[in-house]
Formats: C-alpha cells, structure tokens, sequence
C-alpha cells in the first residue's frame, strides 16, 4: 500500500508509514494506539484517520470502523489512500461488491499499484463480474506485457465475455512470448494444460475448424490423453461425425474401462454398438436390464456366481437397479433361493441377500425374519445388522435400529463407517448426547464436526431437534450448514490468480460451474427445507406469544405463565452447567459456534427477521435442482405456504412446475395437496402479473375430482390429506402438517412449550448415559487386549 | 454398479463426505479445492452409478522437491478410502491405478510416495503386493494418536535415471 505524503512532516510521515506496516503485520492493537497518537498532532489529516477506521474496524468496533472510513473517504474524495482503506474494510466482511469499486477508485486516483489491480480484478472474477474483469485485465496487460500470466489472464477475461477473436490474437501473442522466455522456461506439463485449453476455446467459440486444426497439431505437445480424447469426442460429435466420435470414445474406454460415462458416449455415437463386446463386470450388470425371459434368467445366474464363490458381501448394490423392472423380480428371487441349499456359506450369502430382496420390495417384516435367521446362522458378519436396523427403521422402531447398528459397531471398533452409521441411527432416536459420545471417538483432541465441515452430522443433529421441537439448537445447527457453503464459495479466492500461473483455465472454468450450482446438493436442499420449516415454526410461536401478551391474562393463566417462566430459568441455569446440544465440546467452542442458538434467535425477535432469513434460503432453495425427486420435493413443499404468504404468483408459478416435476408414486397425494394450494391462490390472483399467471388458473374442483380418480388411496395418512384437499376447496383451514410419520411429534405443535426436552424427567438420558458407560467400558478392555497382543 | 472415473470440481464436496465416513483424518473444503486446481487430472473418484454417490476417491497430488530437499518430480498420494459397504471390490486399486498413469505420463514423475498406518495391513497388501510400493522408511508416531507410519514410494522410472 502506498503511504501517503500530504501535509506530514518527515517524523510524521515515517511514523505513518510505520503504521502501515503494523496494518500489514497484522497489529492492530498497537496500530490503533499508534494512530491515536498521531492523530493527536494531525486531527484533520484524513488519511490517518482512514487508518484509524481500519485498526477500530479490527479492535471489534466493526459498524465504527467502516462509518468513519466512509467519512474520511468523502472528507478528501481525491485521496488513493482513503478509497483503497474503504475497500479493504469492504472485503474483511466479505462485501466484496462494494470492496470493488472501491479499489476501482483507488486505482483511477493513485499512482500504479499492480497489486491492487490484481487483486481488484480477482475480485471481479469472485462477483463474476467478467466485463469489469476483462476492462482490468487489459489495463494491466497494457501496462505489463513483458509478463506471461498478464496475458493468460487477459485471455480468459476475454474468453469468459465471449470476445473470442480477441482471445485468439492474444493467444498468437502469448506463445511467442512463451518461445522466447529461455529465463522461466514453460514447463511439459503447463504446456499440456495450455494446448488443452487452446482447443476448449475453439470449442467455446464454436470454431470447429479451429478445433480440429489445434487438435492435430498439438498432439505432441499433449500428454493428458484422458482429457484430450474427451475434448475430441464433444468436438466430433457437434461436427456430426458420429464414426469419428465412436473412435475417441474407444480410445477413452482404453483409458479407462471402468468408466461407465464413456460407454454412455459410445453408444450416443453408435447406438447400434454392440457393449457387450466389452467383457467385464461392469458392462454385464448394466446390460442385464436390457435382457428378458431365459436369457435375463440365464445371463442373471451367470453374473451373480462369482460374487456367492467369492463371498463379496456386495452383490446387492450391483443388481439393485433391476428393481426398476418388476417382471425380474420374481426371477431374481428365485436365483437367491436356489444358493439356500448349496452349502452353509452360500446359505448365509443367500439369506442375506433376500432379506435385501424383501426390503427392496417394502416387505420389511419378511426382510427382519429372514436376516435374523441369516445372524443365528453368523452372528459376526457387520452387513446383517446394518440389514437389520434398515427394515426396522421403516417399522419407526428407532431404539432398536440404533441396537443393532450399535452391535455391527462393535464388530469393528476401528471402522468409522459403522461408527457414523451408529451415530444417524442414535439421532433417528432422539439421542443427540448419545451421538456426540460415539462421534468424540473418531475426533481428534481440539477437532470438532463443525471446523471440519461435517455436513451430515450436523444435519442430522439439527433435525432431531426440530423434531423435539427444540428450535434454537435445531436452526443454529441448519445456518451453521448455510455458512459452510457460503465458505465454500469463498474458498475460490485464493485460486484464481494461482490457476492463470499455472494454465490450468479448464479446471477454473469448471469450478466456476461446481460453485455457482454448489446449492443442488442433497445436504443444501435437505438443510434449506428444514431450515424454512423451523422458522415456520418459530414464527407461529411467536405468534402464541403475542396473543398471551396483548390479552389480559386470567389469574390461572398467569399462574401458568409464571410456572413456564420460572422453568425457562431453571433450564437456563442447568445449561451453564451442562448443555445437550454440546456438552462434548469447550463453553468456548460452544459460544463460537452458537449451538445453544442463543445468538440466532436474538436476531430473529420479530416475524419481519423471520420471514428475511426464509428469505435467504427461499432463494436459494428455489433455483436447486439435484437428481432425487423425494429429496427435492420434500424441501420445496416447505415454500408452498411460504410464497403464498408473501403474495409472490411468478414465484409460486415456478414452483408449481418444481413440484410437478418431482412427482413420484411415493408423493404423488402429498404433492397433489401442495399443488392445489398454489392453483387456488392462483385462481385468486387478480394483480399486474395476470398475462403471466392466467394459464396455469383451472378449475379447482375438476383438476381436484380428476386426480383422485385416478390414485388409489391406501393410508389413513391418504385420507387425511383427501381431506386436507377438501378443506383447501372450501377455503377452510386445516393443520398443514399432519401428513407423515415422520412429523409423529406435532401433536403438540404449534402451541408447544418444549424449550429442552432433555432437562425434565427425560427417561432418555438415563438410558443414553447407560449406554455411554457400556460403550466407553467395551471399548477400554478392547485398547486392554489390543495392547496384550 | 460403479464407475471409476476423473473427479469433477463438482464432486470435490462429495469426496470430502466420503473422506468423513471413512478415515479419522479430515480436511476442509479448501484443501480438497487447492488439490481440484492445480492437479485435476489425478484426482479419481468411483461412483455408483444407481444412486449418483461418491463411494471412494484418490486425491493427489505433485512435489518437485524430494525429501532430502533435492529436485526430483514425484507424485504423493494425500488420501485415499473406500466406503465400507464398497469395499472388496478392487475400486482402491483402479483409482490408484489411474492416478499412477497420469503422474507417471503428464507430470513425467519419478516415484509416487505414501504413507499408511503400519498396522493397516489391508492397505499394506494392495499397496505392497498389487501396486508394487516399497517401504522407504517409518515415521514414528506419525499419526495423531501416535501410530507409526510407512512412507512407501512406487518407482515410475528406474533409480538410476534419478540424476
């Protein structure tokens, strides 16, 4: 940073420039001591205070710090100095919009400072801002362009605008600068990178020729032949040479013949090829789907017999996506049967893989008779119970899932895979303390799930709270999800410089791709649903609040109220000693992470900071899209109410088409209820938008009638929602949640006055805390008899 | 059914979770990135291919100092693991194997070096028996709960080109 000059004599002047060195050194304390100081002899030197505001902004007194850089900015408009502090200030809260322009200032009115570009244009990319990017890079460029990697960057700044022509000139340019740097010789490998990107270019630009010409000559330069016959094949097939396709795509499967993608594109290219001439395990399971008759029966049991004489444990997985074609289910049945009598481990195999059978087909009763006759006949192999606790969590009986996950754990007290298996089921359970002992086992001293981003943990750690209704802890544990992804995103700061000196454009355009979709993830969705529905939740308690405040209570509901108050401080008190949301962890780590969600709820008093943090994740949430329509639509359900409460008709129309795009046998009555719900509000709308809304208006009662002839109802859970949908058409209101098993735990909702349900007479703890002490003395004779061996 | 193939920067956040349900040693999402930027092409994943999930991965990575502090191109493998339910199906070998071409053919490496818990002897065998590493040397109390480690090294090009 350049240390200003104006108005300070020599001492003061070295004594700023001192100070950014403390700036740069990270020393804020003594910086803003130092400042202080100076200021005493130059109150109305602006720039000093502009370091003034960045040492408070540091020293905690964030809102201070940025107000009084902003002031300073305005006090001297002209000053370098004070608009690069304003930024830096910007960018420390990860504002990086504003951090930009900024800089932008900074660099209009200063003196050259390369760094700063640089990093304002890296900015640029980090807010995709590729237009202000590709005006920087050039400015640069123009500036240094004896330099190689001012000349990538402008390259991919002019590629990521689309100005491809430009991009190709500027190619020419860089590889004879290239040729002539004997000093920093390119090295094999970053040449390869550079080649593959020229192509990947040509591609971009639709210059087919080009790619086809760079393609061949630039054989020799290329050693990464996985990517370069990738690149060939996308090329032949937009050129609609389909043989030449079929070629790079055999080349691909030289590579890597396990790649299933790759004979995907080979029979794209040809669908008249032949697979099977590729005799391995993976191409046999696959085509077993497109056989029929004898021939499925014959090429079934031919497949299957390696993995009974081998005992791989892992059959099932490679056969599961026959279940789709119900004429082979009988035929797959039956060739498990037959391995029964075919010897005592085959037996074992064989009932293991029917009870698979019978859970696949929702036949769980069946699946638990046959795999606990599979564990009296081998009480030691892990996979059984993992079986076991499967079909008895689809019969909700959660403690005894967890039991038998626990008994494959301690098969294998090493083996993290069982332990996290153990943890889900204990949560399935309501048992987060339980849960937190098995997880401590896997963590290292000082380690926590939440620095190691461990996603699934604290998903499941939030939704067994929200199930007791436990909201703070539930909704602290779903942002703290939030945040990880949004420091995902921010982790692609440090790279972008990194990737323009190393050639590797491909992989930084890619990540462009993964992180701008990062939320289509199962956890994302999952995560924003839950998150949504929790505040839903709070929202209505807030509501219950309001109402006991703003009528005059009777004395017995004061009684009650002082009783509630009265327990609130009880509980308050325990937590101090000891907190179920993380007694494993430090109260320091606790507070930093907020998991009594203290800190979430006092920013969220009011059902206006309520609806804006829905907000937050509705907008995320609405644009998600990943490959399991039951996971979609279970989060999207969640802002059916939410968006028709907000009066957003675009938004709900773009959610009707989620909804209906995500329709499965399983929810097809649920998400015909949600559906109702958007098309009455719709019908209803009368506002500016109609033009756009007006096609999907209908007549309710037909569009109702017409769907549910053609679904047989099976569940009371079916009649329920009927009737939901019967209330919906009367406009009558109805309690919108009862309408799965998972949610057995309302009955309470909304009124509940749940805050820990741990504190109070809970038979659970005692329970956990037994199996704590069970555990921890299994595990110290086992260290006992590890050590004697 | 599974399917080996390259990583995707996409995938890198699911290669972590497999990380998390596999090995006590764990890293954040960045390093994964830093690992997805400069070395791509040796990052492998196997996918089953029914349910879309990352069930096992290789990340890996370059060096061009040795560890005696003389140049000398080598490959390290970071981590490797397989879910337990994919295990015994060779997938641990085909990423390595893949990941060991391209260190080999693009960053025309020497050797690629490991480290394993002297006490996995499942990993031992694949490593030392079906992939062809030697032991170099052990690193006492290696790991965090004090295990010692193996440092293996599989040699691409004989030893005598070393110079």
């Amino acid at each position: 940073m350049k240390p200003a000059q104006n108005s300070l004599n020599n001492k003061q002047s070295s004594e700023f420039k001192a100070l950014v060195k403390l700036l740069d050194a990270k020393d804020y304390k003594k910086g803003l001591r130092n400042t202080e100081k100076l200021l005493e002899q130059v109150p109305d030197n602006w720039e000093v205070v502009s370091l003034k505001a960045i040492f408070m902004y540091y020293n905690d007194e964030q809102q201070k710090g940025l107000e009084l850089a902003k002031q300073a900015v305005f006090k001297n408009l002209g000053s370098d100095f004070c608009w690069h502090i304003y930024g830096l200030i910007y960018k420390a809260q990860k504002n990086y919009i504003e951090a930009v322009k900024c800089f932008l200032q900074a660099i209009k009115k200063g003196e050259e400072n390369i760094q700063l570009e640089r990093d304002t244009a890296n900015l640029q990319i980090h807010t995709r801002d590729f237009e202000g990017n590709a005006q920087l890079r050039h400015k640069i460029l123009t500036k240094k362009s004896n330099m190689i990697v001012n000349w990538i960057a402008f390259i991919f700044s002019q590629h990521l605008i689309g100005n491809y022509e430009i991009a190709f000139k500027a190619i020419n340019s860089a590889e004879q600068l290239i040729q002539k740097d004997q000093q920093n010789p390119i090295k094999k490998v970053e040449m390869n990178e550079f080649k593959l990107y020229q192509i990947q270019l040509a591609i971009d630009a639709k210059d087919y020729q080009k790619a086809k010409q760079n393609i061949i000559t630039f054989k020799n330069d290329i050693t990464d032949m996985v990517a370069y016959y990738e690149l060939q094949y996308d090329l032949f097939m937009k050129l609609g040479s389909n043989q030449e396709a079929v070629e790079s795509a055999k080349h691909l499967l030289e590579l890597q013949p396990q790649n299933w993608k790759y004979y995907v594109l080979l029979k794209k290219a040809n669908p008249q090829f032949d697979l099977s001439v590729y005799d391995n395990t993976l191409v046999q399971g696959q085509l077993l789907a497109e056989l029929n008759g004898d021939k499925f029966r014959e090429s079934f049991l031919k497949f299957i017999d390696p993995f009974f004489q081998k005992s791989l444990p892992s059959l099932f997985r490679e056969i599961k996506h026959l279940y789709r074609q119900k004429e082979k289910l009988d035929v797959i049945k039956e060739a498990f049967e037959s391995y029964l009598t075919s010897g005592p481990i085959q037996k074992l195999w064989a009932l293991m893989l029917l009870a698979q059978h019978h859970y696949q087909i929702k036949q769980y009763a069946k699946s638990l008779e046959l795999v606990e006759e599979a564990i009296a006949h081998t009480p030691t192999l892990h996979e059984l119970y993992l079986i076991k606790a499967k079909a008895l969590h689809k019969q909700e009986k959660f403690k005894e899932a967890y039991e038998a996950t626990d008994r494959a754990r301690q098969l294998d007290l090493a083996d993290r895979y069982l332990n996290n298996k153990t943890i889900k089921y204990a949560l399935r359970a309501n048992m987060v303390y339980l849960s937190q002992e098995l997880l401590r086992m896997f963590l290292r001293d000082g380690s926590n799930p939440y620095e190691l981003q461990m996603i699934w943990f604290e998903l499941g750690v939030g939704r067994t709270f929200l199930r007791l209704n436990y909201l703070g802890p539930a909704l602290t544990q779903f942002y703290l999800i939030f945040k990880h992804y949004q420091e995902m995103y921010d982790d692609q700061l440090d790279f972008y410089q990194f990737s323009i000196r190393k050639y590797t454009l491909r992989s930084l355009l890619q990540m462009f791709d993964a992180m701008d979709n990062r939320y289509s993830a199962k956890y994302f969705i999952e995560t924003a649903g839950l998150m949504i529905e929790g505040l839903n939740r709070l929202k209505l308690k807030l509501q219950d609040n309001n109402k006991v405040e703003q009528k005059k209570l009777t004395p017995k509901e004061k009684k009650q109220l002082q009783k509630l108050q009265q327990k609130q401080e009880e509980e308050k008190q325990l937590r101090e000693q000891f907190s179920i949301e993380g007694h494993i962890y430090s109260i320091e780590l606790q507070k930093k992470f907020d998991l009594s969600g203290e800190y979430l709820l006092s920013k969220l008093k009011t059902e206006q900071d309520i609806i804006k943090m829905q907000n937050q994740f509705a907008q995320v949430l609405i644009h998600t899209n990943y490959n399991n329509k039951e996971i979609n639509f279970q989060a999207f359900k969640q802002l059916v109410s939410f968006y028709i409460q907000q009066n957003r008709p675009l938004l709900c129309v773009k959610l009707l088409n989620k909804l209906r795009n995500n329709q499965t046998e399983t929810n097809q009555i649920v998400n015909h209820k949600y559906q109702l719900m958007i098309i009455q509000y719709l019908n209803q709308y009368k506002g500016p938008l109609l033009q756009y809304i007006q096609e999907y208006q209908q007549d309710l009662n037909k569009f109702d009638a017409d769907f549910w002839k053609s679904v047989e109802i099976k569940s009371q859970l079916d009649k329920t929602i009927k009737l939901h949908c019967e209330h919906i058409l009367q406009n009558k209101p109805f309690n919108i949640q009862l309408e799965s098993n998972e949610l057995d735990f309302l009955q309470e909702y909304p009124t509940a006055k749940t805050t820990n349900p741990f504190y109070t007479n809970d038979p659970n703890l005692e329970w956990q805390n037994n199996q704590i002490s069970q555990f921890q003395s299994s595990q110290s004779t086992q260290s006992v008899s590890q050590q004697q061996q | 059914m599974v399917s080996i193939r390259r990583a995707e920067m996409q995938d890198l956040q699911h290669m972590q979770h497999c990380n998390l349900w596999c090995l006590p040693e764990n890293y954040t999402f960045k390093y994964y990135l830093y690992h997805g930027m400069v070395w791509q092409s040796l990052l492998y994943v196997a996918e089953d291919i029914n349910s879309g999930r990352i069930v096992g991965y290789v990340l890996a990575k370059q060096d061009e100092e040795d560890e005696e502090g003389s140049k000398l191109e080598h490959g390290h493998i970071t981590s490797l693991s397989v879910l337990r339910t994919h295990r015994k199906l060779g997938l641990a070998n085909k990423v390595m194997q893949s990941t060991h071409r391209d260190m080999d053919k693009i960053f025309e490496s020497h050797y690629v070096s490991l480290h394993v818990r002297v006490s996995n002897r499942a990993a031992l065998g694949l490593y030392r028996d079906k992939l062809g590493y030697e032991t170099f040397d052990t690193e006492e109390k290696y790991y965090a709960d004090d295990e010692n480690a193996y440092n293996m090294r599989k040699w691409f090009r004989k030893k005598a080109e070393k110079q």
